[in-house]
């Protein structure tokens, strides 16, 4: 017999949400992993064939083009990873994209490929439509990485409920399993990436304390060294060497001197942060070992040396256990867990000043989320514009930090120099995603944006993919993604409208054209498809008009004009 | 301004329980976080992890209890007038930590300016004078730029 459920007006819409199954996925550079929580147990999902460790590997061109470690070309630009020992060939266009022999492929492309694999193996195990994930992400991805694999899931068809530190899930998962209090470390060496994390526990409540890293260090590096040094099938040897001391003629010692340059940056950053947290390392109850790489004797050793040895958690799977803190904190954002994360920014962000120099305005290791403002004064007399170039990362000086954004802020009333108050607030929310926003405190007029890195995916092109790999997937959202696209268009529609007023082009007649025809399709609203057309139409035709924008912005950009000098 | 004690309901003063201060903070936040709060604004959970910074450490909830008083000494740099000998003193400091090499000395010079900054900062919370206290924390303030650059220092050998 069915319970009579009993709930109060108004809440039954909560109630459906919370039986909602949100996945946890571990999306890592080498595997990928999917959970769930399940009678108050963690469930790692497996396929028919029993597997619940996946290869982040896709194949392309009929199987002919197998592309690996993508997770290492996320939100990069081709300066950034030209020098990287690569499997495949990559296109020097600032736009990254991977070369096979039929196609070019985005990294977000393959990155979604392999959601699409785990979401199916959720919901052949749940036998339910899965919607919605937890994804984990290394803490030291930067916002280009987080944006794209957030684009990675949309085009995936998952919506990302919370992108979670993978150190945090860790240490969640084993806080959980243990009933742990007190401060713990996380050492996690990965794939592609090295994080290490410091953090407290405490009935329910995980609160990080502070985190280090280096996303350019992790176990393809070791196979990289081992092929260097003309060894065949690095990275089978390199695993078989964590158990013995010798195979196929390669001594463990011998890789070991090879790796031990980067095992000691890891230790180095390990230590860095214990003085930026003014924490000794014997106030830490036990280190999480998370990654393959942590199988390695000299890295268990080298921790030993500065943790003790017995308090290095070696009965841990550091493979599975940042896929089971997913679960558990997707089980916690469904309604159902009770305990808290709180979590930190791992990179600073701040504003280029004169001279190139970076003013920081939120520090790394803040508790996010988080906003900071700072005011800004006009340089010359009748100044009506700013413009901020927005930077994150550790460095002192501009160029040594990622840049994500140039902002304008336009609209400032014509006073005397230094009369105009500015106020720009950085807001990162609990995803650690950025938004800027602009006041002008003399008119009150405000202005916002949403970072998204400059040499990202343009709107269009996201639209693209996502068109594509929705007509290959078979939901029954129709009604959602309508409404979603008609949004989206109408943002278009409005901004393209704007623009055109002060438009000069000899095209101005044709993208006029093209946006009527948007707006009848708007106040219709029947067919996604008809929507996304016109959209597109619009976008292909308003071309010159979003050019000549980002050209007048370039403009200022290379005549090297800062913040205040507009 | 908002007053972070009166939002976690403590006492305005420097001497104030700290656990008190964590189980209030988890508390609201497991309240308020977007995790955990179904609201979009996030504007709560910001205001409560702010303040819980600023009072959980010793020195910016001293100069925060000046901010208070109208004594902004992070963010207005005249808030406070320096003598002319703390101003030498720093510079002397800058040039030494420009210098070092050594590891051990480096070490011994963080230990010891950090037992300063923690002296400077009881010291000011006991002044009687709010000018006097301003007096005490800038100089701290100037000792943690230093701890900075000794950090900065330390990474570029």
């Amino acid at each position: 017999m069915a319970l009579l459920k009993i709930s109060e007006p108004g809440q039954s819409q909560q109630n459906q949400d919370a039986v909602e199954t949100i996945i946890g996925i571990d999306l890592g550079t080498t595997n990928s992993l999917v959970a769930i929580i399940e009678n108050g147990k963690a469930r790692l999902l497996a396929d028919e064939n029993g597997c619940d460790i996946f290869a982040s590997v896709v194949a392309y061109d009929g199987g002919k083009t197998v592309i690996s470690s993508v997770k290492r070309l996320m939100g990069k630009s081709f300066a950034d990873v030209q020098f990287e020992n690569l499997p495949y060939k990559i296109s020097s266009e600032e736009k990254l994209y991977i070369v096979t022999d039929e196609r070019k492929i985005r990294p977000e492309e393959v990155s979604s490929d392999i959601l699409k694999k785990l979401k199916s193996v959720a919901e052949k195990n749940l036998k339910t439509e899965i919607k919605k994930a937890v994804i984990t992400v290394p803490a030291y991805f930067d916002e280009a990485a987080k944006n794209a694999t957030k684009l990675a899931a949309n085009l995936a068809d998952l919506e990302v409920v919370r992108l979670v530190n993978e150190p945090t899930a860790a240490a969640l998962a084993y806080g959980l399993d243990n009933a742990s209090e007190g401060l713990y470390c996380v050492y996690d060496l990965g794939g592609g990436t090295f994080d290490v994390s410091i953090l407290k526990m405490q009935k329910g409540v995980f609160k990080v304390l502070g985190v280090a890293g280096d996303n350019h260090l992790g176990g393809d590096d070791f196979d990289n060294l081992l092929k260097n040094a003309g060894v065949a099938n690095p990275r089978k040897i390199k695993e078989e060497l964590s158990f013995s001391e010798e195979v196929d003629g390669v001594k463990r010692a011998d890789f070991e001197n090879l790796i031990s340059e980067k095992i000691t940056k890891t230790i180095m950053l390990t230590k860095n942060l214990f003085e930026d947290l003014e924490l000794e390392t014997f106030d830490i109850k036990g280190v999480i070992l998370v990654g393959g790489s942590t199988r390695i004797p000299l890295v268990r050793k080298e921790l030993g040396k500065i943790f003790g040895a017995e308090k290095i958690l070696t009965n841990l799977d550091p493979d599975r256990i940042v896929a089971i803190g997913a679960a558990w904190q997707a089980y916690n954002l469904s309604g159902q867990g009770e305990n808290l994360l709180l979590d930190v920014t791992a990179l600073s962000l701040g504003i280029e000043m004169m001279g190139g120099i970076v003013d920081k305005i939120i520090s790394r290791n803040s508790t996010i989320p988080i906003a900071k403002a700072k005011e800004f004064t006009t340089y010359a007399d009748n100044q009506t514009g700013m413009k901020l170039h927005i930077l994150q990362g550790e460095r002192e000086l501009a160029k040594d930090c990622r840049s994500l954004a140039h902002f304008e802020i336009k609209g400032i009333p014509p006073l005397k120099a230094g009369m105009a108050r500015v106020q720009v607030t950085f807001k990162l929310d609990a995803d650690g995603l950025l938004t800027v926003s602009a006041e002008e405190k003399y008119t009150g007029e405000k202005q916002e944006i949403m970072v998204k890195p400059t040499f990202h995916l343009d709107q269009n092109e996201i639209k693209k993919m996502l068109l594509e790999s929705l007509q290959n997937s078979q939901s029954d959202m129709i009604e959602r993604l309508l409404v979603e696209a008609a949004t989206e268009a109408t943002q278009d529609a409005v901004i393209i409208k704007k623009d055109l007023e002060n438009y000069l082009g000899s095209d101005k007649e044709i993208i006029a054209q093209k946006l009527k025809t948007l707006e009848e399709e708007l106040s219709k609203k029947t067919s996604r498809d008809a929507i996304l057309l016109a959209q597109q139409e619009l976008g292909k035709a308003a071309e010159n008009l979003v050019l000549e924008k980002v050209n007048s912005v370039l403009h200022e950009k290379i005549a090297g004009k800062k913040v205040d000098e507009i | 301004m908002k007053n972070f004690f009166n939002l976690f309901s403590l006492p305005q003063s420097f001497a104030i329980d700290l656990g008190e201060l964590e189980k209030k903070y988890h508390k609201f936040q497991t309240e308020f976080h977007p995790d955990k709060s179904s609201s979009a604004d996030i504007s709560k959970s910001i205001e409560i992890n702010e303040g819980y910074k600023i009072l959980s450490d010793d020195f910016l909830r001293a100069c925060y209890i000046l901010q208070l008083k109208g004594i902004d000494i992070l963010h207005d740099e005249k808030a406070v007038k320096v003598d002319f000998a703390t101003l030498e003193e720093q510079l002397e400091l800058q040039e030494k930590i420009s210098e070092m090499s050594d590891k051990n000395e480096m070490e011994e010079l963080r230990k010891n300016l950090n037992s300063k900054v923690k002296a400077l900062v009881s010291q000011s919370m006991e002044a009687q004078a709010d000018e006097h206290s301003a007096q005490l924390l800038v100089k701290a303030k100037y000792l943690k730029k230093s701890l900075e650059d000794l950090k900065i220092r330390k990474n570029k050998i």
